[in-house]
């Protein structure tokens, strides 16, 4: 009862920021007009007054500022985010048709990310070896590299030099190895870092000496005892960094030549094909906010001290 | 045979050692006390039993045996078939030393399937087998919850449960009792000597003779690694013979050494009264003060009247709405109804603006000074922020910084220090001299001294026994330690679930206590035998008086 | 006993105290090293005609694509210019943006947090909502959506990154002000009666800010990758310009034959923020009292 009156709470509180963003997003392009005769026709001067205004027509920006809002927000609501300048096809099918490619490759980044972090952290928290040292000068590495120069040295030397995966985009699973591996190495460093400052902090509490004093072996004692306490940074981070990572694809879609959001993204950026950037901008508003809600409801089962108090 | 015995036992880190030729045995049935102040090599010990004194620590000892087995040379695989198994260990506060994502009952069980394979559903019975015999009510509700579900002292109860779940011959319980209120701590005493009466060895670790008392059977007492004294308690507690022991015996404060100074060897001093004690007339006074914190009602309807001159103390557990009383009382905090009064005027109902001028007449020493200080000042910085408060001009700020670090027995060097690098007693008087400097007529004391060593907390009580005949201070001292409030009050207040339940003259309050809570909370007071407190306070030789005993604090 | 005068009024003296030089030579090898190389970096920025005296624009079709030698000691690019020298001649481009970019995130961010916090109430609550929608955004994410208003180009990029970083350090301030206002110093400072202003400019500001120019240094880092990524994406600086990112995005198509042309670039990037990151964790670790 509790849980789904929260719940309720929660979601009512990011529809809010999703409607602040989709205003904020409104009111900036307000300050910086676009012009879509301009972006279909270009530097094309040949273009009568009248297909002009035709056109502005088609797109509603004929009309007062205040209708345009209240019609933009209509639209929202019925899942309708216009129409591209530049393909005149829907922004919700551009979206689709790309959404799965960049769903996969974030999807598999994080999970990778996270397995190697808790391996990592389970293997070197708490101690002072050679292998702690390495592995945070990995860490080190992976949050002070660009990611476009991870995937362009994975590239020069798995694909051209060794040629172990392929160079083109569309080769199954083998063509996703790559990208995989250059978000994931991305997103390592911070989450790898967290998780074993939180474990470490963690192996130095009593109740691991309790665990220890029940003669547990030192396995068990991080796999029992002290991983359940890197869940939480482990899933703030991750939520984090997902969102991060639509940007992320950008970069790497970009390096790797794949179809993807990142893409779409580029080119609605470059050709100032302004409803596709909104459409854009409200996805990632709105994979934030659904994440936000999806780390709150994981914390409660990660952690029932919050199950408790937050009631 | 010896169910334990340790012979010239070492435990030494790199540059330090922290146990020195340490020896003892432990039989059946009974309880070893080890004794000491922080730093003393206590836990180490404990540690070291288990083998768990960390991976930097060399452990080297001529014998160590349990049940006639040698635990020297033991490989990590078969000191795991120990710990549990044979020598069971409980840590203090159960909150932190009970994993809080697990429920207590896997934590019970996974002691059980650890040395022994047993089919669940005999899993399960056991562990309520073993909540019920640790006196947990309820154990089928019990079994699923978490560590923070539970009462601090059923969460004990559970924390021991799971340290004798495998049923082991020997229990080491390091602090066992040290986070928990006194009526909750003679419970979990009361469960101890159960045990020990069934046949189990136990090893106490403690920082409080008091509490060591009604249990051990020998006690040992460590400072600096080494051992300066050990013997049944009718040796250590009633005729000590190391200087030690002497001076930790008479600086635990209670009804016998009110009066007298805690610090060994020195009288009371004749400081002589720089201002008259003022009397009389009321200092502070909050007029049925209520005050809600959340949905939690903290502070209901309370009186209190401070008068001048007095020590007024009070008492109570921890959650019982001292603090927020105090807080009110400085104004810190505006009571929901009710009034606090300064000198007979408004004082709460006064604008900060308009109380600021008259701050300087009533400051705080609370139990954590450091927190109070900004980390980037040095004591001088800390003392010239005051003294230039009560507009003293900047010249002479030295030497009045001077003055307070020495009257608070700190020497001209301590002023360039950071509190970082103070020790905890040295912080509180720094806080002691800040609160000095504003030259204040009443001093609010939030349990100064609880987070201190039984020598430094009587230091830090002498200081403020001197203090207050030397400026004339009304105090208002707060702790939940019965034997302190005893030691340095006049008059004592009771408080218990936000309301003041007893008031009255300490003697009597303590002598013949009216409401049921205060009567509770003396019997559950650990008790010394009196004649080594009474043969130190009038410098008898050590002797008779052992039928007769008082209350200590805890 | 000279030496007591309270310097309230010097809080320089304060920081620095007698330990200085003696603290100066426990400074870890990797932190006099990254230091060493963000001292070289610098120069190049400044002055990179005495680093590589090479024209980094200089088209040579006689010299196209040749590997790491002597006389090139970063090979050439398809247009056969040294890339040793435009990378070194990039540096100013990265550090003016990360160091740019930085500074102006976290004097916006600083009063927009210390006005939310030292206000709270119906302020704080607009402000902070306003950095929560502003949040919900990635910072590379939002910093191409402002390159996309404004138009690509140096300058459009540096305020780019600056108002994606804003939010973040909004955030940062805020909550070191609340954490400052209710800690027991500033509490003992009102026990004793000092008067409100004075508690905000001798506990709260220096307790904030403080914290605030540890956390700005690992900042620049992050300035420098999200700069480079936008010139990467063609968005930054155009051609013939030595940006590291820009520069990476030329060369990608001539990988097959030239790896040389996809290390160096990144190379100094990554060891740019390398540095600062360990400069900026080594000061971290100094503020909190660990090192």
């Amino acid at each position: 009862m509790h849980i789904a009156r929260e719940l309720l709470i929660r979601i009512l509180a990011g529809a809010a920021v999703l409607w602040a963003a989709a205003s904020l997003a409104f009111a900036i392009l307000q300050l910086f007009p676009s012009d879509p005769v301009q972006v279909i026709y270009g530097a094309d001067s040949s273009v009568t007054p009248e297909l002009r205004a035709a056109i502005r027509a088609d797109f509603g920006l004929d009309r007062p500022v205040w209708e345009q809002y209240q019609h933009f927000l209509a639209r929202i609501v019925q899942g309708d985010l216009g129409t591209s300048y530049q393909q005149r096809r829907s922004v919700i099918s551009i979206i689709g048709s790309e959404l799965g490619s960049t769903l996969t490759l974030a999807s598999l980044s994080v999970l990778l990310a996270i397995v190697m972090a808790c391996l990592a952290s389970l293997v070197t928290s708490g101690r002072r070896t050679w292998l702690r040292k390495a592995l945070s000068s990995i860490e080190l590495l992976s949050v002070s590299t660009p990611t476009f120069w991870i995937g362009i040295l994975l590239l020069t030397f798995f694909s051209f030099k060794w040629q172990l995966f392929p160079v083109v985009a569309d080769e199954g699973w083998r063509s996703l190895v790559l990208p995989v591996a250059t978000l994931a190495l991305a997103v390592f460093g911070s989450l790898s870092q967290v998780m074993r400052e939180e474990m470490d902090l963690a192996l130095e509490q009593p109740f691991i000496l309790t665990a220890r004093t029940r003669g547990l072996s030192e396995w068990a004692v991080r796999w029992r005892h002290a991983l359940g306490h890197t869940l939480i940074p482990c899933i703030t981070i991750s939520t984090e960094t997902f969102g991060g990572l639509l940007a992320g694809s950008i970069i790497t879609e970009q390096v790797f030549g794949r179809p993807g959001l990142g893409r779409i993204t580029l080119e609605a950026i470059n050709n100032h094909d302004i409803p596709v950037v909104m459409g854009i901008v409200l996805l990632v508003a709105f994979v934030f906010v659904t994440l936000n809600i999806v780390a709150d409801l994981l914390y409660r089962l990660a952690d029932p001290r919050l199950r408790v108090s937050a009631a | 045979m010896s169910l334990l015995s340790v012979e010239n036992l070492n435990v030494t880190f790199p540059g330090t050692a922290a146990v020195q030729g340490l020896s003892f045995s432990v039989e059946a049935g009974q309880c070893v006390a080890i004794v000491g102040e922080s730093g003393s090599g206590k836990s180490v010990t404990a540690r070291a039993l288990v083998g768990l004194a960390g991976d930097n620590a060399a452990v080297s000892a001529q014998r160590l045996h349990l049940d006639g087995k040698d635990l020297l040379h033991l490989s990590p695989g078969q000191w795991r078939g120990i710990r549990g198994r044979h020598i069971g260990f409980v840590l203090q506060d159960a909150l932190v030393s009970l994993d809080p994502l697990k429920t207590i009952g896997s934590e019970i069980a996974e002691a059980l399937t650890e040395h022994a394979d047993m089919p669940r559903q005999d899993v399960r019975r056991k562990v309520l087998d073993l909540l019920t015999s640790v006196g947990i009510p309820n154990p089928e509700e019990r079994i699923g919850q978490f560590a923070h579900q539970l009462s601090g002292g059923l969460r004990q109860r559970a924390l021991i449960a799971s340290a004798i779940a495998a049923n082991p011959a020997l229990l080491i319980a390091d602090e066992p009792t040290t986070a928990l209120d006194v009526i909750v701590q003679a419970q979990i005493l009361a469960l101890l000597r159960e045990m020990k009466a069934k046949g189990t060895g136990i090893i106490l670790i403690s920082h409080d003779l008091a509490v060591v008392a009604s249990l051990a059977d020998h006690i040992v007492v460590l400072k600096d690694g080494a051992v300066v004294e050990a013997g049944p308690p009718s040796q250590v507690l009633s005729r000590p013979q190391a200087a030690y022991t002497r001076a930790l015996l008479a600086a635990i404060p209670s009804v016998e050494t009110k009066g007298q100074r805690l610090t060994f060897g020195s009288g009371t001093p004749d400081v002589p009264a720089a201002r008259p004690l003022q009397d009389g007339g009321t200092a502070v006074e909050a007029r049925s003060v209520t005050k809600s914190l959340g949905e939690r009602l903290v502070v209901d309807k309370v009186d209190v009247r401070l008068v001048a001159g007095e020590t007024l103390g009070l008492v109570g557990a921890s959650g019982s709405g001292k603090t927020t009383l105090a807080r009110l009382l400085l104004a810190l905090q505006q009571p929901d109804q009710g009034e606090v009064l300064l000198d007979g005027g408004p004082w709460s109902h006064l604008s900060e603006k308009q109380r600021r001028p008259h701050r300087p007449r009533l400051q705080l020493v609370s139990q954590d000074p450091l927190g109070s200080f900004d980390p980037r000042y040095r004591v001088i910085d800390i003392l010239a922020e005051a003294l230039e408060i009560i507009g003293l001009p900047k010249r002479e700020w030295t030497r009045r910084a001077t003055e307070l670090i020495r009257s608070v027995g700190l020497s001209d060097s301590h002023l360039l220090r950071r509190p970082r690098q103070l020790s905890g007693g040295q912080r509180q008087r720094v806080a002691i001299a800040r609160a000095l400097a504003m030259k204040p007529d009443i001093l609010i004391c939030d349990e100064p001294v609880s987070a201190l060593d039984v020598s430094t907390q009587a230091q830090v009580l002498d200081l403020l026994e001197d203090l207050k005949r030397q400026f004339g201070l009304t105090i208002l001292f707060i702790s939940h330690d019965l034997g302190v409030v005893h030691h340095v009050s006049d008059r004592v207040m009771v408080m218990h679930a936000g309301r003041i339940v007893e008031e009255g003259p300490v003697g009597e309050v303590f002598a013949r206590p009216r409401d049921a809570y205060t009567r509770e909370l003396l019997a559950a007071l650990p008790r010394i035998p009196l004649s080594s407190i009474a043969s130190k306070a009038k410098g008898y030789p050590h002797d008779h008086i052992l039928d007769s005993s008082v209350h200590i604090g805890a | 006993m000279t030496d007591l005068t309270p310097n309230l009024a010097d809080p320089a003296r304060m920081r620095a105290g007698p330990g200085f030089f003696m603290r100066l030579r426990r400074v870890p090898f990797g932190v006099a090293l990254a230091a060493t190389v963000l001292v070289f970096l610098a120069l190049c920025a400044v002055a990179p005609g005495i680093v590589a005296p090479k024209d980094p624009y200089k088209i040579s079709l006689l010299h196209t694509l040749r590997p790491p030698s002597l006389e090139f000691p970063f090979g050439t690019d398809q247009l056969g210019r040294d890339i040793f020298s435009r990378v070194v001649h990039g540096a100013s481009y990265s550090l003016t943006i990360g160091l740019g970019a930085t500074s102006i995130a976290v004097t916006i961010g600083l009063a927009v947090g210390l006005v939310a916090g030292s206000a709270g109430g119906a302020v704080d609550l607009a402000f902070m909502r306003v950095i929560d929608v502003l949040l919900a955004f990635p910072a590379l994410f939002m910093s191409m959506a402002v390159v996309a208003l404004l138009g690509t180009g140096s300058v459009n990029v540096l305020i780019a990154i600056a108002i994606a970083e804003i939010p973040r350090y909004a955030r940062i301030v805020r909550s070191q002000v609340l954490v400052v206002r209710t800690s027991g110093y500033v509490e003992a400072a009102r026990i004793l009666g000092q008067r409100r202003w004075l508690t905000l400019m001798r506990h709260v500001l220096p307790n904030t800010i403080g914290p605030l120019i540890v956390l700005s240094t690992l900042g620049i880092g992050s300035a420098i990758l999200s700069s480079a990524a936008l010139s990467y994406l063609g968005l930054g600086p155009k051609p013939p310009t030595p940006e590291w990112g820009l520069m990476l995005a030329e060369g990608q198509g001539y990988l097959r034959r030239a790896w040389w042309i996809g290390v160096f670039p990144g190379l100094f990037a990554t060891l740019t923020v390398i540095s600062t990151t360990v400069l900026g964790r080594y000061l971290k670790a100094l503020s909190d009292g660990r090192a």
